[in-house]
């Protein structure tokens, strides 16, 4: 039940995401036929992507790892037997959740403190520099989460291909 | 004792603006036998330049060669620091020195200890010649440094990445950009430039800024070497002269002309960029706007 | 700490995790955590490292890898790619290794529509292989080109790899994605000689095929209808490049359009299609981003920690030719592209490779080359090899892993062939990007 809720909301952040790639295609475009038709092109479109490709990438982290989907080196993996296969996803469920554990409690203070000294991002627009270091802490938490989850319970861990 | 100082620089090394700065570390290194050594890491492949800014701040570099442009969301007036119109000896003669290493120090943990680029202006390059300072009907690329001036001259303005800047000078996409005197021809950017636009306006900035937690712990004798070095570093800005002259000699070998603005004109010019960028300023800090003002113009 | 235990703890943890099965990035950030633990000093060190993976991806010039992944989604997801080939099928006629031949047109005209290669193995094995192996070819003939010519996506764009490729290591984009065109143009040259070359020695492995007979018109409609409208793509994504009118990213963003009005045209577009296009480019994607959130932090931690340059200065002071300096990144590259993917590949070498080219003066772009093609041969070496898998994954039963393997070794030493050619006469990838408007 809470893990249904939880994969939905996975999945929510990653339709997000998915949409915020959408939008960039549609804004370089827009972009691109508007400076050949001699009009003005939007102004802080270069800042609004480097910061959107940056949270569509932290916020579909989560879903990605869900999946699988995240590139693993399956060498020596692939070729053992189930207990054992389990054992290691306990193993790297383990280290998985203490790094993404402890880079995220760092994550967080950064935020804190970037929040408590006011710092504001001033590129074409001006906004808290917090709200964008937020989803690093918020995706790092999500993962943790994921990497529990698998320790506790090893034969939800999805194999799947993934590569270019 | 002697101690040894973790250094790195926003700037690739070997690259004009971190040029001073590695005279500074070797002249510390060869002076300093005993006192004071700096390790200079790298430059933008060890720390980010963005982040230069945090990472002396928090005392994870002790020294860092970097530019206010790198770190507003620290120092938010650091735009400053480039619209001064003396330089950094007078500065430190009339006071202003101690207003800037005092910003430095209560707004990001960071003593100033020197300052280079000076005699380093600003220029605007242009695919198109233009009369005057109107910039109306021009598409100009442009970071935080000009953007407030070439918004109040008229231009349509744009961010372009760095990477993307010669061939949307090709394709007409922008008609210019902003640059220092200095580092066009290195970009390649000279192929696709017809003009640049005399006076220069502005000064580079890059600063050489210690963690304030390590220069508190630093004894006096290797404080006082440090701040010798900055000073013998600080000279080294007499050449930017000369500098420019070399550089524009080549602008005009790769066909670059120069359109140079009549007297009126490029009083124009010039109070724009000045009014502009102190306006900018002072929707920042006010108070701290006009102290600035006061001693970095004349 | 000494340079040479900081670097060797670090790639030897690396490995370690890698081996275990921890995914790529989390093994990246596992090892990057306690090295800027050590290296950065203290909690501090973890602090910037946290403040640092948000920049490393709040980047522009990685804007063409989502574009370039979402215009080949498009393609795939609304079948267009698929009728191409039948269409193509249609008008290859009276060539020995006939099947075969249309393999590897069609997987090049698709390498020329979309960035991967994992689509494109398995759009040309899902459409393709069962004909051929009824036709009674031999599964050498069939499968072999089918992942060969599958894996030259990476090399003609778009490619996402090459971007990534491109932005790592500080190479003109725009120059590396043309810069590959050449070599896959020779690479599918060579691979249609070698196929006609077997058939004619030995006509069992492709037997004649009876293809209908039709008049002209019915033969030749169908590529009209299918495939020439995808030449508008082909304009807008390497024609802009390559013309110097648009930027990689302008020309990504123009291409996914295109595609959307491409698949309207057909009638073949729907929210639905639309929405898996977008969740498909999206997982690609931040598996991709992620990893360079993370592999870029290591960078920095390694060279923060003077391991890069430690290892530069004693690679220098052997006192080595360019030439000798790039045949051993190639062995490596090749070496390490038997275990692991082509992103991996790239991370882990990259940090080294990238500053000690430059102190070599390598060519940039030949290294990107260099890059690219053992990349694209590590996709086909055992025992990882991403395509081998694919191609697992659509094969028939029957067909065993060894067959596989066996099936693509001729292709690999054609592939080595061109890698060699382009060492000795590195023109190949850089004279076409020499004639760019940049
Ligand atoms: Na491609
Ligand atoms: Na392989």
């Amino acid at each position: 039940m809470i893990s249904t809720l939880f994969d939905r909301t996975l999945r929510g952040l990653a339709v997000f995401s998915a949409g915020i790639l959408g939008v960039i295609a549609v804004f370089i475009a827009i972009n691109v036929v508007l400076r050949n038709l001699g009009l003005p092109v939007v102004y802080g479109a270069l800042d609004a992507i480097q910061y959107a490709l940056m949270i569509a990438t932290f916020l579909g982290a989560p879903w990605v790892l869900s999946i699988g989907g995240h590139v693993k080196v399956d060498l020596i993996t692939s070729n053992l037997s189930q207990r054992t296969a389990y054992a290691l996803t306990r193993l790297t469920s383990a280290i998985g959740a203490v790094t993404a554990g402890v880079l995220g409690w760092y994550g967080l203070q950064a935020v804190l403190a970037s929040a408590a000294r006011g710092s504001m991002i001033r590129t074409s627009f001006v906004i808290p520099e917090w709200w964008m270091l937020a989803f690093v802490p918020l995706s790092l938490a999500l993962c943790t989460i994921i990497f529990i989850r698998r320790l506790l319970y090893p034969e939800t861990a999805e194999r799947s291909l993934s590569g270019l | 004792e002697e101690i040894t100082l973790r250094a790195v620089s926003a700037f690739t090394l070997g690259t004009a603006f971190s040029r001073e700065f590695e005279s500074f570390v070797e002249w510390i290194n060869e002076n300093g036998k005993g006192v004071v050594q700096i390790n200079l890491i790298g430059g933008p492949e060890a720390v980010p330049p963005f982040e230069l800014g945090n990472a002396v701040q928090s005392g994870v570099v002790d020294i860092a060669n970097n530019t206010t442009a790198y770190y507003p969301n620290l120092l938010p007036t650091g735009d400053a620091l480039h619209l001064a119109e003396n330089t950094i000896q007078e500065q430190r003669e009339n006071g202003c020195y101690e207003l800037v290493d005092r910003i430095h120090q209560e707004q990001m943990n960071a003593k100033y200890l020197g300052h280079g680029g000076d005699g380093i202006g600003y220029h605007l390059y242009l695919t198109k010649p233009v009369e005057g300072p109107d910039l109306s009907g021009l598409t100009i690329r442009t970071t935080p440094v000009y953007q407030a001036m070439f918004t109040q001259l008229g231009a349509n303005l744009v961010r372009t990445a760095p990477g993307e800047v010669y061939s949307a000078l090709e394709r007409g996409a922008i008609d210019g950009y902003g640059w220092p005197s200095q580092g066009v021809l290195d970009l390649g950017w000279d192929e696709q430039t017809k003009y640049r636009v005399d006076p220069s306006f502005y000064n580079v900035d890059v600063n050489t800024l210690v963690n304030l937690d390590t220069w508190n712990s630093l004894t006096d004798e290797q404080r006082a070497k440090l701040e010798e070095g900055a000073a013998w570093m600080e000279e080294l800005n007499n050449d930017n002269a000369d500098r420019n002259a070399t550089e524009y000699a080549a602008q005009a070998e790769a066909g670059i002309e120069t359109i140079t603005f009549s007297e009126a004109d490029a009083e124009a010019w010039t109070n724009a960029a000045r009014d502009a960028g102190w306006a900018a300023v002072a929707e920042v800090d006010a108070d701290l706007a006009q102290q600035m003002r006061a001693c970095m113009t004349k | 700490m000494d340079w040479g235990l900081t670097l060797t703890l670090m790639l030897g943890g690396l490995a370690v995790l890698l081996l275990i099965g921890l995914p790529v990035a989390f093994a990246f950030i596992a090892v990057t955590t306690v090295g800027a633990y050590f290296v950065l000093g203290g909690d501090r060190g973890i602090l910037q490292l946290a403040r640092n993976s948000a920049q490393s991806v709040a980047n522009f010039q990685l804007a063409p890898i989502p574009l370039f992944i979402l215009m080949g989604e498009i393609l795939f997801q609304t079948g267009v790619a698929h009728r191409a080939i039948d269409a193509i099928e249609r008008v290859v006629t009276r060539i020995p290794g006939r099947m075969s031949v249309v393999t590897i047109f069609g997987g090049t005209i698709f390498a020329a529509l979309s960035g991967s290669t994992i689509a494109n193995t398995a759009m040309l094995g899902g459409t393709l292989l069962p004909g051929m192996l009824k036709r009674g070819y031999h599964p050498s003939m069939a499968m072999g080109p089918i992942m060969a010519s599958g894996a030259i996506a990476m090399l003609i764009p778009p490619s996402a790899l090459a971007v990534l490729v491109g932005s790592l290591a500080g190479i003109s984009i725009a120059g590396l994605l043309i810069a590959g065109v050449l070599p896959a143009l020779l690479l599918a040259v060579l691979f249609v000689a070698y196929v006609v070359g077997r058939s004619l020695l030995d006509p069992k492995v492709a037997p004649p095929d009876v293809y209908e007979e039709m008049p002209l018109r019915e033969r030749w409609t169908p590529f009209v209808i299918y495939v020439l409208p995808l030449s508008v793509l082909f304009a807008v994504v390497i024609g802009s490049l390559l013309a110097g009118i648009a930027t990689p990213t302008e020309s990504a963003a123009l291409g996914s359009i295109t595609a959307v009005i491409i698949g309207a045209a057909y009638r073949a577009l729907s929210w639905e299609k639309m929405g898996r296009a977008l969740m498909e480019t999206l997982k690609l994607s931040v598996m991709i981003l992620f990893i360079i959130a993370a592999s870029q932090t290591f960078a920095q931690v390694l060279s923060f920690s003077g391991a890069t340059n430690g290892l530069i200065n004693a690679i220098n002071a052997v006192d080595p030719t360019p030439l000798m300096v790039l045949l051993g990144m190639i062995a490596i590259l090749l070496f390490l592209g038997c275990f692991i993917d082509q992103v991996s590949m790239l991370m882990v070498t990259v940090p080294v490779f990238v500053p000690l080219a430059g102190a070599m003066e390598i060519n940039e772009l030949t290294l990107g080359v260099v890059y690219l093609l053992t990349m694209e041969i590590g996709l086909l070496t055992p025992p990882f090899g991403l395509l081998l898998f694919v191609m697992r994954g659509v094969a028939p039963p029957e067909i065993r892993m060894p067959q596989i393997y066996a099936s693509v070794m001729p292709f690999l030493l054609i592939k080595l062939f061109v890698l060699a050619l382009i060492v000795w006469l590195p023109g190949i990838g850089t004279w076409l990007p020499s004639l760019m408007g940049r």
